[in-house]
């Protein structure tokens, strides 16, 4: 199991703005649905009973926000390594994500800043689907910075 | 599908009422309450598994002892670690998002935005609880999903030590949904 972690380390030093984050895909199945209802606990019938989800206007069965919030955390840490802090999550859900739709990724580092001595930056997350922009996410990081111990 | 057996199971726990009377609940804050289950390796790892994430800090136990001192939960599962049981033979279920207790017409919900501030990392073992209160109530709005109002809460979570370790501001559309099928459940 341990091959597969990133271990790698993103500091503070090394980001620039403007830089594009790897673009990530997912198909979002019905399975994939199921396993966000069992995974959240969260029953709210939208996520998992086609006719409910449509009788509240959306296409099908739909992501939950829980999703969306550890999904883009994932994308933003997978790049910067696991010594990146998240100290602040903004999330806009602007359509329902639904079963039929592939999600696409769009990040890209905004801002790079310092506070109170603290190297921070924040990264722009867009969930696109091909019916348009699904979702929006700005994750504000804490950075190791160069010749600190890992923290 | 059976969907009448079992109505509690498909009820989504919401308040009924008028625009003037959901203002009414403008400040008021829920009991702090625990979350049903201490922070735990199991949950954290199911969770990891749907969004793929392979963070050391959440399945390397040396390395996460090592920065954090135990393995912690991805902040994206804070509103994880609220979730009730559908079930329990002590109490009735109660829903487990304070928002649907302010009393509106609309019929359904859907999560619009959150706004989460993190400041202390939450570790296997830890005991979260959580305290609620209503912001802001919107006057009606007309959206591509339906007719309703905007509610607004701000959540607060802190550790079994009293340490607050994030607070959460959350913004749910209740709307009455056009067709028939989401007002009969």
């Amino acid at each position: 199991m341990a091959a597969a972690h990133n271990e790698s380390r993103r500091c503070w030093e090394d980001v620039l703005e403007g830089e594009a984050l790897p673009v990530v895909t997912v198909p979002v199945t019905l399975r994939l649905c199921v396993l966000d209802a069992a995974a959240t606990r969260d029953f709210f019938p939208g996520h998992h009973d086609r006719e409910y989800a449509r009788g509240q206007n959306a296409r099908d069965v739909y992501l939950n926000t829980m999703f969306f919030h550890g999904f883009v955390d994932r994308v933003g840490s997978d790049w910067l390594g696991p010594e990146a802090w998240l100290a602040r999550r903004r999330l806009d859900m602007v359509a329902p994500v639904c079963v039929g739709d592939t999600i696409r990724t769009e990040g890209r580092v905004v801002r790079r800043y310092e506070d109170g001595g603290r190297g921070l930056i924040d990264v722009e997350v867009c969930v696109h689907t091909e019916h348009g922009l699904g979702a929006k996410a700005m994750l504000t990081y804490v950075l190791p910075r160069h010749g600190a111990q890992p923290a | 599908m059976n969907t009448q057996a079992i109505p509690q199971d498909i009820n989504l726990l919401l308040s009924f009422g008028t625009y003037q009377e959901a203002l009414q609940w403008i400040g008021r804050k829920s009991p702090p309450r625990p979350c049903e289950d201490e922070v735990n390796w199991p949950q954290i790892k199911y969770f990891c598994s749907l969004v793929r994430d392979g963070n050391p800090n959440y399945w390397n136990e040396a390395a996460a002892r090592q920065r954090y001192g135990a393995i912690i939960a991805p902040p994206g599962m804070l509103m994880v670690w609220q979730m009730h049981l559908r079930w329990r033979p002590d109490a009735p279920v109660e829903t487990p998002v304070f928002a649907a207790a302010v009393p509106l017409p609309g019929d359904t919900v859907i999560n619009v935005t959150t706004d989460t501030e993190f400041f202390v990392p939450v570790r296997v073992g830890d005991r979260l609880s959580i305290e609620e209160e209503v912001a802001d109530v919107s006057p009606e709005k007309h959206t591509r999903l339906g007719s309703g109002h905007f509610v607004t809460t701000l959540a607060t979570f802190r550790n079994q030590r009293g340490e607050i370790v994030a607070t959460n501001r959350n913004v749910l559309f209740r709307y009455l949904s056009a067709a028939p099928s989401a007002r009969s459940r």
